[in-house]
């Protein structure tokens, strides 16, 4: 008795929770339903009082941390649409999902965005693993993507289809890095690249372009912490320069570890992961940047909108933008522009406006013309170099690199 | 247009997914008592096998059977160090499997696509709409479902399911009967990795790309929670022990809009999951819905 008691219990509470699940479902759905029901194929779905963008960053996660400052950039956006009274008098609503660092995770609030809140432009994903995962389902849904930090060459391939991204490509920056190397002369190099698509991304490059001069490539795994048998292959090597690609955590142990030993004979040269303050923090490691002079490339981000931007977010959050956040504003922006102007909103006419607004729009990362595989056109990096003041220690900027100009250093 | 019913069709597709899955742990977990904690290197092997297959143009049904016939090989060949030891030995050893294959295609570029994995795999059927995809999944996808719920029962109740829960009660006694127990233990993991396997065939032209980090040992433990949820050695039970974990993870994402939480809803799903899985182990070990005894009349 009791046991047919306890299983018909545990099947209510089964049903239950189905059923809680279903309401809320059904009633989320409620307000945005009603547009899209009407339309056949011949009427255009009337546009929405509330103007829904969708953010799908990795909140949580290998890259929360990250995440969530890239948050307040699209946040920003949003604010100063809604202080001028939104877009043709339209209020924005950020719809924000958590992709957890994880291509399946991705997917999963992907299409919550999609089905559930009727969303058809999203600012995101993050990583180039998670947009290739969600490619083919907003091509097939019709739904724009605006990465503002996807950087793998691979989503160039995808075509002229839904997927554009605000940042320039890896190999963009692979070949400001080359440019850089050649200019120093160097004949010997090492690559140390974290074992992701970002990190081989370079090391495919480099290993591509410039098959002769990669004397020694390797992968390191962030999570292991202890690059001493890596460090030391590379000192026996006898190269000219390292090029280290990785990011700011495991960067640190890394370039501590080179100070042990003794690394700081040859030229270090890196890229985006790294140039940020918080390695700064840590003296050994600041240290032995500015011993080695350590140089490298990172996007773009000077210029009087950068800096007219930086000061919106320090007004706005009390706190300087992080990797990324300018990217996360101008896909922002991006999106609301082309979601406002477009005649409806629906997928392929926001794709079109996207494309119009791009030709002129110039954010904080500067101009966003995107070229027919939804790459930014127009491309900038910064050369940075890490010098001692007398304060501390800062990312100095002593060139630019462009595809049309190639390397300019300042004098 | 917003499509609602379509997240939930989502869900019910993986559900199916990862219910194969849970299906096959529990026959090599609940029927056959080894402890297989590598279930993520199957569906991995499935996946990317029948993602090599149907991109090299083959059909789909080539392309699964392949995934099954792999993924029973390496089940057979990763076992057999360890079957003819304890249980723990089995669990480390797939556990490591799982992640050294992993890393394998990681860093392999030639085999599958390295860090990116490979993209714009072919969909079992062909179709127009979204909508008609999407009940198309779910049709291909509760097919398998049903017929290996089915084969599973059958196995169940015939004197092989019978040697196999003898191995688990008491591999000595089996012994004593003069059964080859390594054997049927090999062959137990052999017919779970080929069933572990087709859900991953499945996974990969539903999503259309599969890439290493989609295939995290956190897998493996999720197919774990859903069986030890539902029931251990009942398969109705593991398949709703894998609906509750898909319950879970999409509510928590529904939630989140109705009821502001101070945390991140996202740990908060794992954190209430956690919660359920220790409740269900302390008032009821066997799991919501228990094993069935054997009938032998």
């Amino acid at each position: 008795m009791s046991k047919i008691k306890k299983k018909i219990l545990m099947l209510v509470a089964v049903i239950l929770l189905v059923a809680a699940f279903g309401a809320g479902c059904a009633e989320k759905q409620a307000p945005s339903e009603t547009p899209s029901e009407k339309p056949t194929p011949s009427e255009q779905p009337p546009q929405p009082e509330v103007i829904k963008i969708g953010v799908l960053l990795d909140l949580s996660g290998d890259l929360g941390a990250i995440g969530q400052k890239m948050k307040l950039g699209a946040e920003l956006a949003q604010k100063e649409f809604d202080s001028l009274g939104g877009i043709g008098g339209k209020k924005i609503e950020l719809v924000v999902e958590d992709a957890a660092t994880d291509p399946a995770k991705a997917v999963e609030a992907m299409k919550k965005l999609v089905e559930v809140e009727g969303v058809k432009v999203v600012v995101g994903p993050m990583t180039s693993s998670e947009t290739l995962a969600v490619a083919k389902y907003v091509n097939d849904r019709n739904v724009v993507i605006i990465s503002p930090s996807a950087t793998a060459g691979k989503i160039t391939e995808l075509g002229d289809d839904y997927v554009f991204r605000t940042v320039g490509s890896d190999d963009l920056q692979a070949a400001a890095l080359l440019d850089l190397m050649k200019s120093r002369g160097y004949s010997k190099i090492a690559t140390f690249v974290i074992a992701n698509d970002y990190g081989i991304g370079f090391e495919d490059y480099f290993k591509k372009y410039v098959p002769e001069m990669v004397a020694l490539s390797i992968r390191y795994d962030p999570q292991k912490g202890d690059y001493r048998t890596e460090l030391q292959q590379v000192k026996d090597a006898g190269v000219d320069a390292i090029i280290f690609v990785g990011y700011v955590d495991s960067g640190k142990v890394v370039f501590r570890q080179a100070a042990d030993l003794g690394l700081d004979e040859i030229d270090w040269l890196s890229s985006e992961g790294i140039a940020e303050n918080v390695m700064f923090e840590d003296a050994k490691t600041a240290d032995f940047m500015a011993k080695v002079e350590m140089i490298g490339t990172k996007p773009s981000s000077t210029g009087f909108t950068y800096e007219k931007f930086a000061e919106k977010h320090r007004q706005a959050f009390g706190s300087d933008p992080d990797l990324f956040s300018d990217y996360t504003y101008d896909a922002t922006m991006l999106a609301i522009l082309a979601a406002g102007t477009a005649p409806s909103y629906d997928g392929p006419q926001i794709r079109e406006a996207l494309k119009k607004v791009s030709e002129w729009y110039n954010g904080a990362t500067g101009y966003k013309l995107f070229d027919e595989n939804g790459d930014p056109a127009f491309y900038t990096y910064n050369v940075w170099k890490v010098v001692k003041t007398d304060t501390g220690f800062k990312y100095e900027i002593i060139g630019h690199w462009a595809p049309a100009t190639g390397l300019e250093l300042i004098p | 247009m917003a499509f609602p019913i379509a997240y939930l069709l989502d869900m019910l597709v993986f559900t199916g997914i990862f219910g194969i899955m849970a299906l096959s742990l529990n026959l090599e977990f609940g029927h056959t008592g080894l402890p297989n904690f590598g279930k993520v290197a199957f569906f991995m092997i499935g996946a990317y096998t029948s993602a090599l297959i149907t991109l090299a143009g083959y059909p789909f049904i080539l392309g699964i059977t392949g995934a099954m016939a792999v993924s029973a090989f390496f089940g057979a060949i990763v076992s057999l160090p360890a079957i003819r030891l304890r249980e723990d030995y089995l669990a480390i050893l797939t556990l490591a499997f799982g992640e050294i294959l992993r890393l394998i295609l990681k860093n392999e570029e030639w085999i599958a696509g390295g860090v990116l994995g490979l993209k714009g795999i072919p969909e079992a059927l062909t179709t127009t709409s979204f909508k008609s995809a999407l009940y198309g999944h779910l049709i291909v996808v509760y097919i398998f479902v049903v017929t290996f719920y089915i084969f599973l029962r059958f196995l169940e109740k015939s004197p092989y399911g019978r040697l196999l829960k003898a191995i688990r009660e008491d591999e000595l006694a089996a012994q004593s009967l003069g059964k080859n127990t390594v054997w049927y233990k090999a062959q137990a993991l052999a017919i779970g990795s080929a069933i572990a396997g087709s859900s991953g065939g499945l996974y990969a032209q539903y999503l259309s790309y599969i890439g290493p980090d989609l295939f995290m040992p956190v897998i493996t433990f999720a197919v774990w929670a859903m069986v030890i949820i539902g029931g251990v050695g009942n398969h109705k039970g593991v398949l709703v022990g894998a609906l509750i974990y898909q319950i879970f993870e999409r509510g928590s994402r529904i939630f989140k809009d109705y009821l502001q939480i101070p945390i991140d809803p996202n740990n908060m799903m794992f954190m209430i999951f956690g919660l359920l899985l220790i409740i269900v182990l302390m008032f009821r070990p066997e799991g919501l819905i228990k094993e069935e005894k054997i009938k032998l009349l």
